[in-house]
């Protein structure tokens, strides 16, 4: 028995150390003085490609090699599964097998990957950028520095839109014999009125997914952008919504759910379910939503002939203008990790060989031809299943990794639109293209990496929940609920992450 | 069996015939309302109107599952697995539940202990993954199978059985000149056929539906099972992960096609269930021992 | 002296050659689990480290038990804690005789309707496949505020209930939904205990003049008190250990405070902020107590007469 433990032991140690040293082997790589090899990171989105071709080799690699072998690189891609995508990644760099360029929208793994000093920095790569890269990147590229130092490069959008929008329903405006809102009063007005006079219908659409911001820009109406230095506490992130002012449309929200304006059983609508089955039975009235399900696929759907969702301007700041917050011209991080270090130059030489616009065209549309093609100066992309038939990358998206969309003018915009949506009646689709990508303001953002950064993540459900819970508060309680839930929030470190951006502001904007 | 005593309709018949029918209600109204989806029209299932009939009939979901190429050469595959882990881990328990069931079995509580402390602690992702990358399974078939092929739960439920073999059968077969190994292949393995179906099927089961070891082990396409395919697949047009990324354009609803594949997951192993289940209705007669 | 040495050696020699070949089959098992489960074990030290995944775990700066001081000083944490227990100790309660008892009776149900029992078995065991997003879906569908079961109150003049928005309801549809999705799935091996109790007993009893229940509690239960008190000890060490995906999708905003487990509590505190050493602390307490309550379980078990588990 002791001695049959004592070999136990024994074995133990001799695999340990077999097994152990695997977190600090590298890679090896040689550059064999012409070419050099570099990795990059791909999402696997299981689509199938057929001809011989496949995620890793298509018509698409093939063209970017061709692309970079006069400037000595050669390019493999390795494919990540979408779905745990940065797990996976977490992974292969614990183990030193990740690839040279790799792309998240999580800043905290980007932030604490830099901290641990794994990655390489960026600053000798940035002056090689494509001058219309740089100058859309700029104002983010403080937020990809750690330390001091720049460990990631961010992919950002040629051009921005609201990010999230208002629709209402048109027909059901005209029926009441009103004028189409134009400020949260009337929009109340309106609310009620439809309360009153089409019991089927639930004037306020609302699900109960915590992630999903349906009474943001409602909130928002309550509030004042007048104040730079609560703009730059409050509106990086969710936080936005906590804003001082923010309770009296808590408060309003609350009596739209005592009410009857909102369903009172939205909370227990835990997926959306039933949220997006109105959607397509055009029960609602009234939606502010990100997505735009209620225009897009809802004119297929809705049986009821004189539906008439349209996307409106309605909801006005305090300070009396309609702008809203825009997506945001930062779509998500790029980094390379410190194991490629020592190929860094060609790695580099992909990343400008990327942010050039007119590669980018390319890449976005997975090739003229072959992804797209251009009829009458715009640009008409094929579906997926002829991308593949075709031979190129059936997600061509997915390999842009410094821009998140190509260079194009509203009416191009209002084109597509209406294309990819042929039930949607064209001037409706013309007004949704032009009310999504006007009266929109880009948040202010914090330049620099917070120690309190990793609290947000989980600010930001707490937030959510914050909001359902008060929304729900039973009649005479919202104080009491109000109070309390607030409570938690401050547990959490709200008040921590509120005050470490009101520092930063003070040391870095005041002056 | 007990119940062949007796053969009257009886009111504990009635109430179990009763509670049997309502306890098959409850579950195949869902199986009912799955099926119906995977074979409804998108707007239909947008509108909520599909129940347990399907509306605007389509085999489109099945059409997308069936007539990919890949996803059938991987139903081959996985099921290839699958049969791998079931008999391979099978073997393996037996082996340590045989044993291990011999109460003069010097160590073999320590052994036990060291089994079953394994159930509670976890080692983590990360030393699992270097693990199998250092023991160069990485991207193999092999790292699918042989992390997986002992379960300590399994273990103990055969050898809990193993142990309440009669002792005087293993005693006779001693005389009769059989080893350990005789007594083990000719008098545990088959008086305990229930038992190993059962750690067979629940071996096959977590095969089948694994998930995570695949995305973390394993790249090539060719080596991916078909549970991950599947989801892969769904996750492409269900998931919109960022503002950014936009979801696959179908005529066919999500819901429909992720219908098809819960179904397709189910149906494998619903087919094998009942072979399993010979053994449990059946009754093996771990008799005395008869001359 | 020598001699008692030599005997005892010569002891020790008989013993290896009459039992040697079980130490033989053992081995590949034994040196599997030594590979597989313990080698990779070296990770835990993690808990008691600043990790960084770049420099590996052996690199990592020591920090002693400053992640378990953080953990036991959060009130969310004790919260997570015990909405664990209470959520596993009614499971338990609930959930563990249920597979015992059908398997039984489904046994018991007569030769004519045999067909009926192995399609019960069978349709049974499906909820087992399905994902807890769907199990949460049909619960919600059952118990929502417009559910079949507040219909079903309200045809009766009851007024509606908030079944889903009330803690302790909430825990109630928790615990139902395993007893649905976990019932068919569990029986099996009970039902193999079963099949595996010799027949004669059941004739000796029968010629003794026992009934139904009586040969049920006489012979039925003792032969499978092995298998039920083994599965028992087995889920007692569970007692912390919660999957992440069942409460994180069963619950909502309204039931945060039943619903919040170890499991979302390590999510959202640990994994969102990628603090793996944190979570792998967490992981540690949780199995400190699995192995003190399995030991604990074993050893009342034995103390009664059991087997036990090790």
């Amino acid at each position: 028995m002791k001695k049959f433990s004592r070999l136990v032991a024994l074995a133990l140690a001799a695999i340990m150390t077999l097994t152990a040293c695997g977190a600090e082997t590298k890679p090896s790589n040689k550059n064999n003085g012409e070419i050099v090899d570099i990795t990059v990171m791909v999402y696997d989105r299981g689509h199938e490609y057929t001809g011989g071709h496949s995620l890793t080799n298509n018509k698409f690699t093939q063209w970017v090699n061709e692309q970079m072998e006069p400037q000595g690189v050669r390019v493999t891609y390795v494919p990540v599964p979408r779905s745990g995508a940065d797990d996976k990644v977490n992974l292969m760099l614990t183990g030193g097998t990740a690839p040279d360029l790799i792309r998240t929208y999580d800043r905290q793994r980007v932030a604490t990957y830099a901290s641990q000093g794994g990655l390489a920095e960026l600053s000798s790569i940035v002056d090689s950028l494509h001058p219309d890269y740089l100058e859309k990147a700029e104002p983010y590229l403080d937020m990809c520095k750690f330390d001091g130092g720049l460990y990631a490069l961010p992919n950002v959008y040629s051009y921005t839109g609201k990010s999230h929008e208002t629709y209402i329903r048109q027909d059901l405006v005209e029926a009441l014999g009103m004028k189409t809102p134009t400020n949260k009063e009337e929009l109340i007005d309106f609310l009620y009125a439809v309360k009153e006079k089409y019991p089927d219908i639930i004037p306020y659409g609302m699900g109960g997914k915590t992630t999903d911001g349906k009474v943001f820009n409602f909130l928002l109406a309550y509030v004042s952008r007048a104040n730079e230095r609560d703009n730059y506490i409050y509106e990086p992130t969710f936080t936005m919504v906590l804003k001082p002012g923010h309770k009296d449309g808590l408060k309003q929200l609350n009596q739209f759910v005592l009410d009857g304006i909102i369903d009172p059983n939205f909370v227990l609508d835990i997926d959306d379910a039933k949220y997006e089955e109105n959607v397509a039975n055009g029960k609602y009235a009234f939606i502010l939503n990100g997505s735009d399900a209620c225009i897009a696929d809802a004119y297929g759907t809705v049986s009821d002939p004189n539906y008439h969702m349209i996307e409106i301007d309605v909801l006005k700041n305090l300070d009396g203008s309609y702008e809203v917050p825009s997506q945001g011209a930062f779509n998500f991080y790029v980094y390379v990790p410190a194991t490629a270090e020592d190929r860094l130059e060609a790695v580099g030489k992909y990343i400008a060989f990327l942010s050039d616009p007119a590669i980018a065209q390319q890449v976005d549309g997975g090739l003229e031809g072959l992804g797209y093609e251009v009829v009458d100066g715009k640009r008409v992309g094929f579906d997926r299943a002829t991308r593949i038939a075709n031979g190129t990358s059936s997600n061509p998206g997915d390999n842009g990794f410094m821009w998140g969309n190509y260079p194009t003018s509203l009416e191009d915009l209002i084109v597509e639109y209406q294309k990819s949506n042929p039930e949607v009646p064209a001037d409706v689709a013309a007004q949704k293209r032009t009310v999504q990508y006007s009266n929109y303001y880009h948040s202010a953002l914090i330049g620099g990496a917070l120690k309190s950064d990793e609290y947000v993540p989980n600010l930001q459900t707490l937030i959510c929940e914050f909001i359902f819970k008060v929304m729900s508060a039973p009649e005479g309680k919202f104080e009491e609920v109000y109070a309390a839930e607030y409570q938690i929030l401050l547990d959490n470190h709200l008040q921590e992450v509120l005050d470490e951006r009101a520092e930063w502001y003070d040391k870095n904007i005041a002056k | 069996m007990n119940s062949v005593y007796d053969k009257k309709w009886s009111i504990f018949q009635t109430t179990m015939v009763l509670v049997c029918i309502a306890a098959i209600a409850l579950t195949l109204f869902p199986v009912f309302n799955i099926i119906a989806l995977s074979l409804s029209g998108k707007n239909a299932i947008a509108k909520g109107l599909v129940g347990i009939w399907p509306v605007d009939f389509t085999l489109e979901a099945y059409e997308r599952v069936f007539g990919n190429k890949e996803l059938v050469y991987s139903m081959f595959y996985s099921l290839a697995i699958t049969i791998a882990v079931g008999v391979g881990s099978a073997f393996m328990t037996i082996l340590a539940a045989y044993p291990l069931s011999k109460p003069e079995l010097k160590g073999g509580r320590f052994c036990m202990t060291l089994i079953t402390i394994t159930m509670y602690i976890g080692a983590g992702t990360v030393p699992s993954y270097l693990l199998v990358k250092n023991l160069g399974m990485m991207n193999t078939v092999w790292a699918l199978i042989i992390p997986s092929l002992i379960s300590p739960f399994n273990l103990i439920i055969l050898r809990t059985f193993f142990m309440g073999i009669n002792k005087s059968l293993f005693e006779a077969a001693w005389m009769d000149g059989c080893g350990e190994w005789g007594c083990m292949f000719k008098i545990a393995v088959p008086l305990s056929r229930p038992s190993i179906a059962t750690i067979t099927l629940f071996y096959a089961v977590s095969r089948w539906n694994g998930m995570t070891d695949v995305l973390y082990y394993i790249d090539d396409k060719k080596l991916q099972t078909l549970q991950y395919q599947l989801k892969l697949l769904i996750d492409s047009f269900t998931i919109v992960y960022q503002p950014g990324e936009i979801a696959e354009e179908m005529s066919i609803s999500a819901e429909n096609v992720k219908s098809a594949t819960i179904l397709f997951s189910m149906v494998p192993i619903l087919i094998v269930y009942p072979f399993v289940q010979k053994y449990f209705t059946k009754g093996v007669n771990i008799g005395g021992v008869k001359e | 002296m020598n001699k008692k040495n030599s005997t005892k050696k010569k002891a020790a020699w008989d013993y290896l050659r009459r039992y040697y070949p079980l130490y033989l089959m053992l081995l590949i098992p034994m040196a599997y689990i030594i590979l597989f489960k313990y080698v990779p074990m070296y990770g835990i030290q993690i808990a008691f480290k600043k990790y960084n995944i770049f420099k590996g775990m052996g690199a990592s700066p020591w920090v002693g038990f400053q992640w378990f001081e953080e953990a036991f000083g959060a009130k969310e944490f004790w919260a997570a804690v015990k909405n664990t227990f209470i959520l596993n100790l009614g499971q338990q309660i609930i959930c563990w005789p249920i597979p015992i008892i059908l398997a039984i009776l489904l046994t018991e149900i007569s030769g004519s309707h045999g067909k009926l029992k192995e399609f019960t078995q069978t349709i049974l065991y499906i909820p087992h496949f399905m994902s807890t997003v769907i199990i949460a879906g049909i619960m919600y569908q059952l118990f929502g505020a417009t559910g079949a079961f507040n219909n079903a109150i309200a045809a009766l003049g009851f007024e509606r209930f908030g079944f889903l928005t009330n803690n302790w309801s909430w825990r109630g549809i928790y615990w139902f939904a395993g007893i649905w999705a976990g019932t068919g799935y569990g029986m099996i091996a009970y039902l193999a205990a079963i099949a595996g109790v010799n027949t004669e007993l059941y004739d000796a009893a029968y010629m003794d003049g026992a009934g139904r229940w009586k040969r049920i509690w006489h012979v039925t239960l003792p032969q499978i008190k092995p298998t039920i008190v083994t599965i028992l000890v087995m889920d007692i060490g569970k007692i912390l250990n919660i999957g992440f995906e069942k409460p994180y999708n069963m619950s909502n905003v309204m039931v945060k405070e039943a619903s919040s487990v170890i499991s979302t509590y390590v999510y959202s505190i640990g994994l969102q902020a990628g603090r793996y050493d944190y979570a792998t602390a967490v992981g540690l307490f949780q199995s400190v107590i699995a192995v003190v309550m399995v030991v604990g379980a074993n050893w009342i078990a034995r103390k009664l007469g059991e087997e036990g588990i090790m």
